[in-house]
């Protein structure tokens, strides 16, 4: 038996894929946002709405994170843009390569802005990079 | 359950070790994690477990998962203290603008291999 030290980062896979799809789109001069919020605070009207008002000015293209439905998906379609719905089966975040296959249903040419909603939690979506450039936080404050 | 994903990542990160040392089976994991991080060790040893299970370079492999307080120092009183709930503010003199010392590692440390 021997001893071996390894002194790596965790999540050293899921830097080495964020890191090739950062260059990916950086080549294809696509800005990536990586949209996140606890859930139900607004994720998917926010970009419901920024894709209406930018129609004809930028072209935008949409990830969408979801525990289980393709529902977000169908709504981002229906506002303008191209949409692929990663469904992460009870996965609480988006991991860098569930990005890097939804990138493949992608025609990434055209594309100005891509957005990826993550899952609607607060929790892990912070730890995992998805090769983005930005990160944004949607957050809701109660009305009174 | 981050945990199970953490598990995945640490099980894959240890198998392209454990494959470049010509290892023959893997005994013991450790790694240390900060308690900024929000990772039950319970839950990530559990799905360590059964993801170990299935792999026969892994098969009863132990994980050890060191958790390192999150602590921080007030940058006006130097004052040392422990961060509760990400909570930065100085219990001795009430201001906010603590630097963090510990608690944000997230290291595979080292593994036992025959």
């Amino acid at each position: 038996m021997s001893k071996v030290s390894i002194v790596q980062n965790i999540l050293a896979v899921n830097e080495r894929i964020s890191n090739d799809i950062h260059q990916l789109l950086a080549e294809r001069q696509v800005c990536t946002i990586n949209l996140m919020s606890s859930a139900g605070a607004g994720k998917t009207t926010l970009l419901e709405q920024t894709i209406k008002r930018l129609k004809g000015r930028l072209e935008i293209g949409v990830i969408e994170g979801d525990v289980e439905t393709s529902a977000d998906a169908e709504r981002i379609e229906a506002a303008g843009a191209q949409a692929v719905q990663i469904i992460t089966q009870g996965t609480c975040h988006l991991e860098a390569h569930m990005v890097q296959i939804a990138l493949n249903e992608l025609d990434l040419e055209p594309l100005d802005i891509l957005f990826i909603e993550n899952v609607g939690n607060l929790v892990c979506p912070a730890g995992w990079n998805l090769g983005e450039d930005l990160k944004i936080v949607v957050v809701s404050t109660n009305r009174r | 359950m981050h945990e199970l994903s953490i598990a995945d990542a640490i099980a894959e990160t240890v198998i392209e070790q454990a494959t470049n040392h010509h290892a023959s089976h893997v005994k013991h994991v450790s790694v240390r994690i900060g308690e900024a991080n929000a990772v039950i060790s319970e839950a990530l040893i559990f799905c360590f477990e059964v993801i170990a299970s299935s792999n026969p370079l892994l098969t009863g492999a132990q994980l050890k998962v060191d958790i390192i307080p999150h602590q921080a120092r007030c940058r006006w009183c130097d004052c040392e203290f422990h961060v509760v709930q990400y909570i930065t503010q100085c219990p001795r003199c009430g201001r906010w603008e603590a630097e963090m010392l510990s608690g944000t590692e997230f290291l595979i440390q080292d593994m036992e291999i025959d």
